[in-house]
């Protein structure tokens, strides 16, 4: 139990002893990201420690395999997305340091939801992964495209905040309690389901819905996405979603897993899920941004996340978490070489990155890797994600929602191979300088490279451990 | 061994592509291939012909969670393959001697590692994987080295290719559900054959079927799926496209008989009609398409999906000739018309031009790459003693015995014509005659070399002996062959009698 408390404290007082002392940092920017960096590495390791730790911290906070593996996912996120920042620390206004606080919040609000208990702590931790992700995107206060996108982010998110915390209220009064176990105590208790219940379930799932950008709910997303700044775009990307499509997995299974309420939450993921692929896939084809290309992949590849949570099974929900992680390294990756490649002075449209290859093969290399993860090329992460949720997915009698979800990677190929084919096929005119990339965000790529390509060929190792962290959660789910 | 036969050009591959030296790159590719031709060769002499079946096995976990292993192994289906897959690409290297980027040669062995895991693997995600695999270096090999158009070409062969991938992967999924029944999901080939619900003549197995066959069907390229293979065989590099023509149209077939006719007997008996029409459409669309080019090298790519017809009639024959010969012919394919696509590259150099108006009297100018030419001419038209004839020779009196294509089989003896017609006029409007006086005042018309006469040494003298001496070559096949007969045997007592040993050949 100890372990547990001591990586999410780390995060807490990592943020902290950066903001106290942010004024004192103007003269020396290192400190507080080597401080950052230190808190998000050694939080990954305590969380590591604590991954067959039992119990709960106070009540709220599960301690077991599940949680320890999101605390994993999360810290690692923050420290790659620290890793991009100190790239270009003039871009990101780091003199004022406070970034590298919110980056470790951001983990740390993630890291809560996908070890809540309670309906309570989840919302808690929901809040404070938006609010810091809010603050991320508009960070550059004086460009338009950034506050324009942060008031966007901010509105709908607090609509869906509003959704969320109503719906909650109605859930607790339909179960007499914020813990999921008591919910699903009442619910199993009661003959008929509380009548108040649906409307609740119905506003939890609305407001998910927007936090994850689920269609009809993602318009936010690609705005949010080409507006902030490129790292923190990386991490707003995934952090925040991973956390919450495991904390909707585990609340839907563990609270309402009750079967006649099951099959309502399954049939509402199932259509949420098909949309969300298809328009997500069909806008991202003609984007000229790549901003906002990797934006509605993002959208398109939570749709097929969401694919595991309709499951509902102990499988689905396995299969969730390792395409959060396979998702979480490849995206951050993405937008880590976007945002190396523009401090490097090259442009944002997809046209900018004509013979990339040809100009910097490293930065064209990694970007090809993590797209054609995305894409789902076998012995990548992508591709071992893709194959459990639709597994997953046939196993739950899902047919139609498993063949869906397959027909859309023919769309999803089109626009990777898109870009793909500007980086290699196609030359560059003569006069483009050449590229220098910061060795601080190489290093950063090739370490999520080697993650992508490790992941992807022994899939196995890192689903073990997964699918170990679920055990606790297996009672709950031996119905389906 | 077979792992090494794998995992050396891989490593190999990783070397090259990190290696500043073009020439280190070169000269490793060279090796590579080299050392795995040699070594699937002893493969090959030292497979035991009496008991059959997979030999030199090699079986891990790999996700266990799911029921994916790594399990590679040797048949007498896959052996041919296997060796061709090194020796064009030692060949292709031997070519292309003088490239100077190291990752032209990279992408080569990455692609030489991907095709022979496609021949070995018996684990179908496996086969899936490696399948997918073999795209990316031949889309980079197309797309980055080809001509004029690549990036269209290559564009156009990723997408078709990555549509029936897909088709593949949700049909090897349902395969592998549908026939464990509820119980533990294995993707074992092994265990898979003769299971029978995927045998059964259902509905499943039958959408199951069609999932595999339209992934190969447009690999192979049957009509009307073959429209890629034009484009990506004249803009791909010479080297690219002896791999292509060579090895990589010969995933589809094998793909059929080892997949679809083992795991889907009756499936295939009802798809039967439908694959006969498009065969024979293929052979006659792709022999009169082919008489119209105007470019040399879209004349021989067209020519492709004539034999490839060929093929994919044998194998719509459900017989023991019909499919034994639709292998000798993908075997004799691979081959024959990699030498010639190998020569008409060097002639495209020499010459700087393929359009064959251009080209006249290219034997008297330059005999041997001329009489190489003629001879490879001739093997495509299919002529007796060099191998292209014997498969589809056999291919056809396949699709005669069984009542059920035999109008096929008459249908496809036009294409024959057709394609001797073709092969025997182009002979005559680029070897026959004299040069033009410009061809000749404007460019060096140098006679081959030492290092091209080594490159297509070893695929003129293996056109030779297939064509001579079929024995050398037909016990393997029939070894390799036989699950698939013994499944069709099973279903239906008119191809029973029909399948077995092939004698007198």
């Amino acid at each position: 139990m100890t372990f547990a408390l001591i990586a999410l404290l780390l995060l807490v007082f990592g943020g902290g002893t950066i903001l106290l002392l942010a004024t004192r940092f103007d003269t020396t920017p290192l400190v507080p990201a080597a401080i950052g960096l230190g808190a998000s590495l050694l939080a990954l390791m305590f969380f590591a420690l604590s991954y067959s730790a039992e119990g709960a911290l106070l009540g709220m906070y599960r301690l077991d395999g599940l949680s320890a593996t999101g605390g994993m996912t999360l810290s690692l996120v923050a420290a790659l997305t620290i890793l991009g920042v100190m790239a270009d620390p003039n871009r990101y206004y780091a003199g004022r340091s406070e970034v590298y606080a919110l980056i470790l919040y951001v983990a740390l609000g993630a890291t809560l939801m996908i070890g809540a208990n309670n309906l309570l702590l989840l919302y808690v931790g929901i809040e404070m992964a938006s609010y810091s992700s809010y603050i991320l995107v508009g960070y550059y206060r004086d460009d338009r495209y950034s506050t324009e996108a942060a008031g966007k982010y901010f509105v709908l998110g607090a609509v869906a905040s509003a959704f969320l915390l109503y719906g909650f209220s109605l859930i607790f009064g339909a179960g007499g309690g914020f813990y999921y176990d008591q919910i699903a105590a009442t619910m199993a208790a009661s003959e008929v389901i509380p009548v108040v219940l649906w409307p609740g379930l119905a506003l939890v799932l609305v407001g998910f819905g927007f936090k994850l950008a689920l269609v009809p709910f993602h318009g936010w997303t690609p705005d949010a996405y080409q507006g902030a700044p490129t790292m923190f775009a990386a991490l707003v990307s995934v952090g925040p979603k991973v956390g919450a499509v495991v904390a909707l997995g585990v609340l839907l299974t563990r609270a309402l897993g009750a079967d006649d309420i099951a099959v309502v939450w399954q049939q509402a993921l199932v259509w949420l899920a098909i949309l969300t692929m298809t328009v997500g896939n069909l806008q991202a084809l003609n984007q000229t941004n790549i901003k906002r290309l990797l934006g509605y992949s993002s959208v398109a590849q939570l749709g097929t996340i969401a694919v595991g949570v309709a499951a509902g099974s102990v499988q689905g929900l396995g299969a969730v978490a390792f395409y959060g992680l396979a998702y979480a390294i490849t995206n951050v990756g993405a937008f880590t070489v976007v945002a190396a490649l523009s401090q490097a002075g090259l442009g944002e449209e997809v046209e900018d990155y004509k013979g990339l290859g040809k100009r910097h093969w490293p930065s064209a290399l990694l970007f090809t890797l993590f797209l054609l993860s995305l894409a789902g090329v076998p012995l990548l992460a992508g591709f071992a994600g893709k194959l459990f949720v639709f597994k997953s997915a046939v196993d739950a009698g899902l047919l139609t929602l498993a063949v869906v979800a397959v027909l859309n990677t023919v769309l999803a190929y089109f626009y990777y191979v898109r870009v793909v084919v500007q980086m290699w096929l196609v030359d560059a005119e003569e006069d483009t300088a050449s590229v220098h990339v910061h060795p601080v965000a190489l290093t950063a790529l090739a370490v999520g490279a080697v993650g992508v390509v490790l992941v992807g060929t022994f899939p196995g190792v890192a689903l073990e451990v997964v699918r170990g962290g679920l055990e606790p959660l297996v009672p709950f789910l031996a119905s389906r | 061994m077979i792992s090494l036969l794998i995992f050396l050009p891989l490593v190999g591959a990783l070397v090259a592509a990190f290696s500043r030296h073009a020439a280190l790159s070169r000269w490793l590719t060279l090796a590579v291939s080299g050392v795995a031709t040699l070594v699937s060769l002893g493969l090959w002499l030292g497979y035991d012909l009496v008991a059959g079946g997979f030999q030199y096995l090699q079986a891990y976990d790999w996700i266990p969670s799911v029921g994916i292993r790594y399990v590679v192994g040797l048949d007498g289906l896959s052996l041919p393959f296997v060796f061709l897959t090194a020796l064009l690409t030692f060949v292709a290297t031997l070519t292309e001697w003088k490239r100077t980027d190291s990752g032209f040669f990279a992408l080569f062995l990455l692609l030489q590692a991907a095709l022979t895991a496609v021949f070995t693997a018996l684990d179908l995600v496996l086969f899936f994987v490696a399948f997918e695999l073999v795209l990316i270096p031949m889309f980079f090999i197309i797309g980055v080295w080809g001509y004029d158009r690549r990036r269209y070409a290559a564009v156009k062969f990723l997408l078709y290719s990555l549509v029936g991938s897909v088709f593949l992967f949700v049909a090897l999924l349902a395969a592998g559900f549908v026939a464990a029944e509820g119980g533990v999901v294995s993707f074992d080939y092994r265990d898979l054959v003769g299971n029978a619900a995927l045998a059964a003549n259902t509905t499943t197995a039958l959408l199951i079927c069609l999932g595999f066959i339209v992934a190969f069907l447009i690999k192979l390229p049957a009509f009307p799926l073959h429209t890629w293979l034009p484009h990506a065989h004249t803009q791909a590099p010479t080297a690219g496209s002896i791999l292509l023509a060579g090895v990589l149209l010969k995933m589809g077939g094998y793909g059929m008989i080892r997949f679809n006719i083992a795991l889907f007997p009756d499936a295939m008996l009802t798809l039967q009609p439908l694959l006969a029409t498009l065969a024979v459409v293929g052979i006659l669309y792709g022999g009169f398409v082919a008489l119209g080019q105007t470019d040399l090298k879209q004349l021989i790519a067209y020519s492709s999906v004539n034999h490839m017809g060929f093929t994919l009639l044998g194998i719509a024959s459900l017989t023991a000739f019909g499919v034994h010969g639709a292998v000798y012919q993908m075997v004799a394919h691979g081959v024959i018309t990699g030498l010639l696509f190998m020569l008409v590259g060097m002639l495209s150099v020499r010459t700087h031009t393929r359009t064959i108006a251009a080209l006249t009297g290219m034997y008297t100018a330059m005999p041997v790459l001329g009489g190489l030419l003629w001879l490879a001419m001739l093997g495509g038209a299919g002529m007796p003693g060099l191998a292209g004839f014997v498969g589809e020779f056999q291919a056809l009196l396949g699709a005669f015995q069984n009542p059920a294509t035999t109008a096929f089989a008459a249908a496809a003896v036009i294409g024959i014509l057709v394609n001797g017609a073709l092969m025997l006029w182009t002979i005559q409007r680029v070897l026959q005659g004299e040069p033009t006086t410009q061809m000749r005042e404007n460019y060096d018309l140098e006679d081959l070399g030492g290092l091209e006469l080594a490159a297509a040494a070893p695929l003129v003298f293996l056109a030779l002996l297939w064509g001579l001496w079929p024995p050398s070559l037909t016990p393997f096949i029939d070894a390799g062959v036989q699950p698939a007969l013994q499944a069709i045997a099973n279903v239906s007592d008119l191809a029973g009698d029909l399948a077995g040993k092939v004698t007198g050949f």
